[in-house]
C-alpha cells in the first residue's frame, strides 16, 4: 500500500508525468537529455527524478561516467489493474473474482529444483541453434527492459568459458565458472548459469543483498534440446536445473524463460521479435 | 511441478480478444488444435458461465457431449475456465487408447482448465493455462502435459503467421 501511495504521489505532478512520457518515447536518457526542453532548472528535474526513482517508476544505470534513466512501467500497470480494470466490471463480478482468488489453492513450487519448458518452432534445427547462440539473434529477443539485449561471447565449445555481454549498458559478466558443459550442434547445448555479479545486479535493478543471496546458492545450469518433430518443426526443450529446494533464483528464472522462448519463436517464425512489454 | 496440475505460460503477438477467439472459435481451433488420429477439434458452446460445451472432431464424425462439460467462468477476453471433457468409449477408441488405459483415464476425477489472458504492452498477450484437478499418479496428467505445449505453440504460430504449424 505504501508503494502504491508513492506511485500516486509521483504521478500527481505534471512535470513528472512529462518526464515519464519522455522516457516512454525514448528510454535510457541522461539527466542532461531529460532537462532539454523541460523549461526547468537541472536541480528541479533532478529532484523530480528522485521522487520517480523512490516510487520505482524510474531505474538508473551507470554507463561509464554517465547515469542513464529508464522507465519502469510495472507500477503503472499495477495501478491500471487494481484501480481501472477492477472498476470496469460489475461489483458482483469483482466480489466473485475475489472469492475465486481466495479459494484457489496456489501451486506449491517450493520443492521444485528445476524449470522445464517445451515449445514447438517452425524452423530448422540449425536456425534454432543460431537463435540460442548468435549475438545477432540473442540481442533481438533475449532482452531486459533496462539492460537491453544480451550476447554470449564464446566459441561454444565444450569446456570453454563464456562471457555475458550487455552492450546497451556497457556490462560484461565474466567468471571462469561460466562454462559450456555440452555442445552438440544442432541438437543439444548446455552451460552453467552466469554469476550474479554486483554490476549485473545493479544493471538489473536488484539490490546487493538480493544478489549476495543469489550468489550463495549453488550454480544452476541450463540445457537446450533441439529435436526434429517432423514437417520442418523443431521441439525445443529447456531444462534449467541444479537448484536447491526453495531457491530464490529459480523463482526469478521461472518468470523469465517463457517470455524469452516465446520471443525467440516469434523471431524465427515472423522475422521480428515480440515487442518488449 | 505440482503432481495434480500442469501450468504453461506463453506470450503471443496478438491482442487478448484475438487470443480468446483462438481458444474458442471453431474456424480457428480446427486449424491448430489437432489430434494425431482424430484431426481438428471444435468446441460448440455459448461460452457463458454455466453453459455446456461439446467436443467435436468433424473429420471422424465424433461428438463428445456430457452435461458435466460446463463453462465455469467466462470473462472475455481475460479469463476462461471449463471442466474437461468425458473420455467416452467412442472417444477412447478413436484416440487409440486400449480398453485398460481408457478405464484408468475414466477412473480419475474430472479435471478443469483455466486460461488467463493479460495484455502486456502493445498487442502482446500473456496467456497462462492451468489444467488441474487430477488425481496424483494418474495417467491423464502426463498425457496432457505433453499435449499442451504443442497445442499452444500451434495457437501462437497460427495467430502470428496466419498459418498453422505444419
Amino acid at each position: 500500500m505504501q508503494e502504491m501511495d508513492a506511485v500516486f504521489r509521483a504521478l500527481s505532478d505534471p512535470a513528472r508525468r512529462r518526464l515519464l512520457d519522455r522516457l516512454n518515447e525514448r528510454n535510457g536518457l541522461t539527466l542532461g537529455e531529460l532537462c532539454a526542453g523541460m523549461g526547468m532548472t537541472r536541480q528541479s528535474v533532478s529532484k523530480h527524478l528522485d521522487v520517480l526513482e523512490e516510487a520505482q517508476l524510474v531505474a538508473t544505470s551507470r554507463r561509464g561516467r554517465q547515469k542513464l534513466h529508464y522507465l519502469n512501467a510495472a507500477p503503472i500497470n499495477d495501478i491500471a489493474d487494481r484501480w481501472i480494470h477492477h472498476y470496469d466490471r460489475s461489483r458482483a463480478q469483482a466480489l466473485a473474482d475475489l472469492k475465486t482468488a481466495l479459494e484457489a489453492t496456489p501451486m506449491d513450487h517450493s520443492d521444485d529444483t528445476a524449470f522445464v519448458y517445451t515449445t514447438y518452432i517452425n524452423a530448422a534445427p540449425e536456425r534454432v541453434w543460431q537463435g540460442l547462440t548468435d549475438p545477432a539473434f540473442t540481442e533481438r529477443y533475449w532482452r531486459h527492459p533496462v539492460s537491453g539485449g544480451v550476447a554470449y561471447r564464446t566459441d561454444w565449445e565444450k569446456g570453454s568459458t563464456y562471457d555475458v555481454v550487455y552492450d546497451q549498458v556497457g556490462l560484461v559478466v565474466h567468471d571462469a565458472e561460466q562454462v559450456i558443459l555440452e555442445s552438440d550442434p544442432f541438437r543439444r547445448l548446455a552451460y552453467t548459469w552466469h554469476t550474479f555479479t554486483p554490476e549485473w545486479a545493479a544493471a538489473h535493478g536488484f539490490d546487493e543483498a538480493t544478489a549476495a543471496a543469489w550468489r550463495a546458492e549453488p550454480r544452476s545450469k541450463v540445457a537446450f534440446d533441439i529435436e526434429e518433430a517432423g514437417e520442418g518443426v523443431v521441439k525445443l526443450t529447456v531444462v534449467h536445473d541444479g537448484f536447491a529446494p526453495k531457491s530464490a533464483v529459480l523463482d526469478g528464472v521461472r518468470g523469465g524463460w517463457p517470455a524469452v522462448i516465446a520471443s525467440l519463436k516469434t523471431l524465427l517464425e515472423t522475422g521480428a521479435a515480440l515487442p518488449s512489454g | 511441478m505440482d503432481d495434480t496440475s500442469f501450468t504453461y505460460t506463453t506470450y503471443v503477438a496478438a491482442v487478448p480478444d484475438r487470443v480468446w477467439q483462438g481458444l474458442t472459435d471453431p474456424d480457428l481451433t480446427r486449424r491448430f488444435w489437432r489430434h494425431r488420429t482424430m484431426g481438428g477439434k471444435s468446441f460448440p458452446s455459448e461460452w457463458k458461465k454455466g453453459s455446456r460445451w461439446d467436443l467435436v472432431h468433424e473429420d471422424v464424425g465424433l461428438v463428445v457431449s456430457d452435461p458435466e462439460q460446463v463453462i465455469l467462468e467466462a470473462d472475455p477476453p481475460r479469463r476462461l475456465s471449463y471442466t474437461w471433457h468425458t473420455f467416452t468409449p467412442e472417444w477412447a477408441a478413436l484416440a487409440g487408447l486400449s480398453e485398460e488405459t481408457a478405464a484408468a483415464w475414466c477412473a480419475g476425477p474430472r479435471s478443469k482448465v483455466a486460461y488467463e489472458l493479460e495484455e502486456r504492452g502493445r498487442s502482446v498477450t500473456r496467456l497462462t493455462v492451468t489444467h488441474d484437478g487430477f488425481a496424483p499418479g494418474g495417467p491423464v496428467l502426463p498425457a496432457i502435459s505433453e499435449g499442451w505445449p504443442a497445442v499452444l505453440s500451434g495457437l501462437k504460430t497460427l495467430l502470428e503467421t496466419g498459418a498453422p504449424l505444419p
